[in-house]
């Protein structure tokens, strides 16, 4: 078709959707804008009035980040070790722990099958806020309070990634498996050897849904580590700096907190650009496609 | 090769995963007795370095025995973090607890009781503490934890200042007033007087000065709702609106630090617990300010909070959970208290060494108000309506507007505090451990000595004491009436 | 030899074969239903149980029957914070709704450059709940942050957002639609990319301007992910907890207070763990309810839906078929 003059209402409605894309781009990347400048200034830069939109280029500085590493309330080497052990536990045990049970909810035959799903699919309705008190106190009692396992334990499976598998297995044809079987394989070769492999796209999907889901871990290693434990995680040390701030006689430089965020969202950067598929399915948790 | 990998990978997992917190003792065949209390956090806190001292002295005095001190926790948090050891079953043996905290352990049956350990002990003198915080560690005839620090309320004021106005310290509420208006009057000051009007906590002493009191000597009911309380309100708002001696600002925010360090106040209401840190904090003050008891209302009370130290019921070595608690408090150890943390001490002995006196001259003053003191209701329902309720339905309301209603406040604020303390009661019904039992442990005939001391009473004289005080010294069981100064005195 | 194949045909598998793959199987989900079976399912019991007790700090239990839930009917504190929970699901729910389809419809072209927009749009996802907190943090700061300074250049009053009992309530919402809206724009772009072209040019053909293009054809067709949205969203904004937690711990005067944070609070600051649950169990509750009411209406909506869009599909097909 032959692309025809403008209408001025034609022209009135790029203008519209021109200035509306435009502020949506101001409003979502502006406050990443001020993550970055603020980690790269000092306080007195941060507190100068009137507000230095763009501050010059003489002025930053990465001081923020090395004091962090170096700062007894940071302990920043320390955090992002225990944050990479988390996120990276808490990946592992989900990926083996969920493709295992999806894989016998979908192929393999068991009474009460059913039944068990149906509970699964009822506890992921359960709200995390709802029982954060209970979850407490049971892991408590178990004497895993501050420990390590005691904040991965309860992220170690997650009945939605569970589903997710039981889904994805579903789609598997019985063919292959049977395949397996014929030749000589046990149930443990026809998992990790065939339905694994098969099931790459869902997997990787899992993968990266809980390691963000350790990686950005906050509510619940805050309520089961002691404070300023050894096992802090990044959210809960940035978190408890940010309330500290709000009274504003905080001796610590505001600088010190936006370089801990810059610092968290480094990895999830990379692994959008590197994974970005799979990020947007492990985000969506597969709610996109089925 | 696939499958040595694999074993590697879960034995790494393992390994952190069930690291535990701390130090493993395994290899250390000493015995071990942890200690845990609060403290501003951070290693150069004084706290922190007092306490790593202690446990280190001790561990040099006892060989063969080890201190963990657990010693970085914030104040805010301690209680939360001491109840997840309780509930994990591995208390700390001996620890440090806030007064108002106490209740709570005592009524769940988690505390020594420590009747045996000082009876036994020659070397642990009860009559060397200030007897009011002997009462609060005991509940009927158990006590169940020691003093260990005190902090009292104190008249701070400027020495130079005062002198130059030609005025001595106020003693009572009538001489306050007339001691800033003088100070108005002979040396420009437009508010010469400071105090925090819309704490609680400081709310607490004017009460009781006034014949007022806040809970029922059974702590079942919430008796706020009289004159002598709305008196006392009363009285410190008219301190900024009326007799106009007090910066109205420091109802919305205003700090007694900064005024104070800027010179424009001349008195002021803190606790003890600034003493040691003022010369440091300002400097340009050395030398020119002193501390004085609380003015007194129709009363002389004075006002102080405190920590005690308690073993737990749970603890493996309750033995050496005591050596180190009386410890830390022998009047040699009470001294580097002071010295290192600029709070003053408990034990009444350490204000007789000639270097305490030297080294502290101020926290002398501050003996006199530690025999006067008065604590906090110790129920455990207490910080939840005082600082919650009492503060943000009536001192936040009426402080700032000198013509809000104080009675309809007081009397809107009993009632929610009632329900509070009512269901407080319903859910623990008979296990509250600090009511009803008046305390009776013994503490020593040596405490009539001191209260009748003249130098101990500091103005020229025995001044009659509040009737509460009857009865404690000398062993007997006080009446509960009078123990909670509601007669008449 | 314990591990013996299946046969493929007919031969039914033995007994010991079936009990073998019964047993397979359940090792295979063990760990994993352990996991969740003390992870949820027992706090999830827990927090139902011990609500009908009194719950001391230290875990001495006492019965109570429906006391906690009587207690909850009358504290003033607890009411306000199902008030203010229930003002924020009505404020954001909506607002999240129209904006990330408003969004996911800016979205949905392609021309040179629109990866890099897209990206920038997706800058909140990236982004972790306490990061965002905190930048918004300075962002509102009262006295150094962008959006004071900005509304003072245009000549308005300075703020005082997060510490007034006005506007903090406000402030979090603005946060909140931040990160959420970009979230679902994605899943709702995801959906509108979906939206077969072929209905929409048969549309065009059949003379529908743009508006009854997306009331007739894409409406239709997206709104089973726009109802999950919808849901979700909600779920989401009766949970909310991390802002105010990090922020105001319910805010100037008890603005902020919402239901998670106010059973936090109960529990660990006022060692009510009774009490505690009996909010926490009204949570699940509600959200339960709501839930199955969306479901609900949302199974109408779609039927109608369906019909709409079949019998539409039906009509663009006879008009194909003719031109």
């Amino acid at each position: 078709m032959r692309r025809r003059r403008r209408t001025p209402r034609q022209q009135a409605a790029t203008f519209v959707y021109g200035v509306l894309l435009a502020a949506g781009v101001v409003v979502f990347g502006f406050p990443l804008y001020w993550m970055v400048r603020g980690a790269l200034i000092n306080q007195a830069m941060w507190m100068r009035v009137p507000l230095v939109w763009l501050p010059p280029l003489k002025s930053l500085s990465l001081e923020a980040f090395a004091a962090i590493f170096a700062s007894e309330q940071f302990r920043m080497s320390r955090v992002l070790l225990n944050t990479a052990l988390v996120a990276v536990f808490m990946m592992g045990f989900n990926v083996i722990f969920d493709c295992m049970a999806g894989f016998a909810l979908s192929k393999m035959r068991l009474p009460g099958k059913g039944l068990v799903l149906a509970a699964l699919l009822t506890t992921i309705m359960v709200p995390f806020e709802g029982m954060m008190v209970p979850l407490y106190l049971t892991v408590t009692r178990l004497g895993l309070a501050d420990t390590m396992l005691g904040i991965i334990l309860p992220g170690a499976a997650s009945a939605f990634c569970i589903v997710l598998m039981w889904r994805f297995f579903n789609t598997v044809p019985d063919e292959i498996i049977e395949a397996a079987a014929v030749d000589g394989a046990s149930w443990g070769q026809i998992l990790f050897s065939v339905a694994m492999p098969a099931a790459a796209p869902a997997i990787a999907t899992i993968a990266v849904f809980t390691f963000l889901a350790g990686w950005e871990a906050f509510v619940w290693p805050l309520l089961i580590t002691d404070p300023q434990s050894k096992f802090d995680v990044l959210q809960k040390v940035l978190a408890n700096a940010t309330y500290a701030s709000m009274g504003g006689t905080t001796q610590t430089e505001w600088a010190y907190l936006m370089a801990t965020g810059l610092i968290s969202t480094l990895p999830v950067l990379a692994l959008f650009l590197l994974f970005q598929r799979f990020f947007i399915a492990g985000l969506t948790g597969g709610a996109v496609k089925g | 090769m696939k499958h040595a990998l694999v074993v590697l990978l879960a034995a790494a997992a393992a390994f952190v995963l069930l690291g535990r917190r701390g130090e493993r003792d395994g290899g250390d065949r000493r015995l071990a007795i942890e200690f845990w209390t609060y403290s501003g956090g951070g290693s150069a806190d004084a706290t922190v370095r007092f306490w790593e001292k202690v446990a280190r002295d001790f561990e040099r005095a006892h060989p063969g025995v080890r201190v963990r001190a657990v010693t970085n926790i914030a104040h805010g948090q301690y209680l939360s973090v001491l109840t997840t050891r309780f509930i994990g079953g591995n208390p700390p043996d001996v620890f440090v607890l806030d007064d108002n905290m106490t209740p709570d352990l005592i009524r769940e049956g988690l505390l020594l009781p420590l009747n045996r350990f000082v009876a036994a002990d020659r070397s642990y003198h009860v009559a060397d503490f200030p007897p009011t915080m002997l009462r609060d560690g005991c509940t009927g005839a158990v006590r169940y934890s020691i003093p260990l620090y005190g902090g009292y309320g104190c008249l701070f004021y400027r020495t130079d200042l005062l002198a130059q106005a030609g005025v001595a310290p106020p003693r009572t509420w009538s001489e306050l007033v007339a001691v800033s208006r003088t100070l108005r009057v002979k040396l420009g000051m437009e508010y010469p007087f400071a105090m925090e009007p819309t704490a609680a906590f400081w709310m607490m002493p004017f009460i009781w000065q006034n014949g007022g009191d806040i809970l029922s000597p059974d702590h079942r009911r919430v008796v706020i709702d009289t004159p002598p309380v709305v008196g006392a309100i009363a009285f410190v708002r008219d301190l900024m609106y009326r007799y106009r001696v007090m910066d109205p600002s420091l109802a919305s925010g205003a700090t007694l630090d900064a005024l104070w360090s800027s010179g424009r106040v001349a008195m002021m209401i803190n606790g003890g617990w600034s003493i040691g840190t003022s010369d440091v904090n300002f400097p340009q003050w050395r030398s020119r300010w002193e501390v004085a008891p609380l003015p007194a209302g129709k009363r002389d009370v004075g006002f102080y909070g405190g920590q005690h130290l308690m073993i737990a019921k749970a603890s493996q070595h309750p033995e050496l959970a005591w050596r180190f608690m009386v410890f830390a408090t022998a009047p040699r150890r009470q001294l580097q208290w002071s010295d290192i943390t600029g709070s003053p001490p408990s034990n009444l002995r350490v204000f007789d060494m000639p270097a305490f006196q030297r080294r502290h001259p101020h926290f002398v003053r501050m003996r006199e108000a530690m025999l006067h003191g008065r604590n906090n209701p110790l129920a455990p329902f207490f910080n939840k309506i005082w600082y919650g309720r009492f503060q943000s339905r009536v001192l936040d309301v009426v402080m700032k507007d000198p013509r809000a209603d104080i009675a309809a406040a007081v009397r809107a604020a009993a009632r929610e505090m009632q329900a509070i303390v009512d269901d407080s009661w319903t859910v623990h019904p008979q296990r509250d451990g600090t009511t009803g039992a008046a305390p009776s442990c013994p503490v020593g005939a040596r405490h009539a000595r001191l209260l009748h001391n003249p130098e101990v009473t500091g103005r020229g004289g025995t001044r009659p004491l509040p009737s509460m005080f009857v009865g404690v010294g000398v062993g007997l069981p006080a009446d509960p009436r009078r123990a909670s100064g509601d007669a008449a005195s | 030899m314990p591990h013996e194949p299946w046969e493929i045909g007919n031969c039914p598998r033995s007994r010991a074969r079936r009990w073998h793959e019964a047993v397979t199987g359940a090792t295979f989900l063990l760990p994993g239903l352990a996991i969740i079976f003390l992870c949820v399912a027992i706090p999830g019991a827990l927090a139902f149980g011990l609500s009908f007790t009194h719950c001391s700090r230290f875990l001495s239990i006492q019965w109570a029957g429906l006391y906690n839930y009587r207690k909850l009917l009358a504290d003033p504190v607890a009411l306000k914070a199902f008030a203010n929970t229930l003002r924020y699901v009505a404020v954001f729910v909506p607002l999240n709704l129209v904006i990330a389809l408003t969004i996911s419809l800016l979205l949905n072209r392609e021309f040179r450059g629109m990866k890099a927009i897209r990206s920038v749009y997706f800058v909140p996802v990236a982004v972790s709940g306490v990061v965002a907190i905190s930048i918004f943090r300075f962002l509102f700061d009262r006295d150094y942050g962008p959006i004071n300074a900005a509304l003072g250049t245009l000549g308005f009053e300075k703020v005082p957002w997060l510490w007034s009992e006005h506007w903090a309530m406000w402030a979090i919402i603005a946060l909140a639609l931040w990160k959420s809206a970009a979230f679902f724009s994605l899943i709702l772009l995801a959906a509108l990319q979906d939206v077969s072209a072929d209905l929409q040019q048969a549309a065009v053909v059949d003379g529908a301007g743009p508006v009854a293009r997306f009331l007739h054809v894409t409406l239709p067709s997206i709104w089973g992910v726009l109802m999950t949205v919808l849901i979700l969203s909600s779920i989401g904004a009766f949970r909310v907890f991390e802002p105010m937690f990090v922020l105001t711990k319910g805010g100037p005067n008890d603005a902020t207070q919402t239901i998670a944070l106010q059973a936090y609070d109960t529990a660990f600051t006022g060692g009510e763990l009774g009490y505690a649950c009996a909010i926490s169990f009204a949570l699940l509750a509600v959200i339960l309810v709501v839930t199955a009411a969306m479901n609900k209406l949302t199974a109408l909506g779609r039927g109608r839906r369906s019909v709409a869009i079949a019998m539409e599909r039906r009509r663009l097909g006879e008009g194909g078929r003719r031109a």
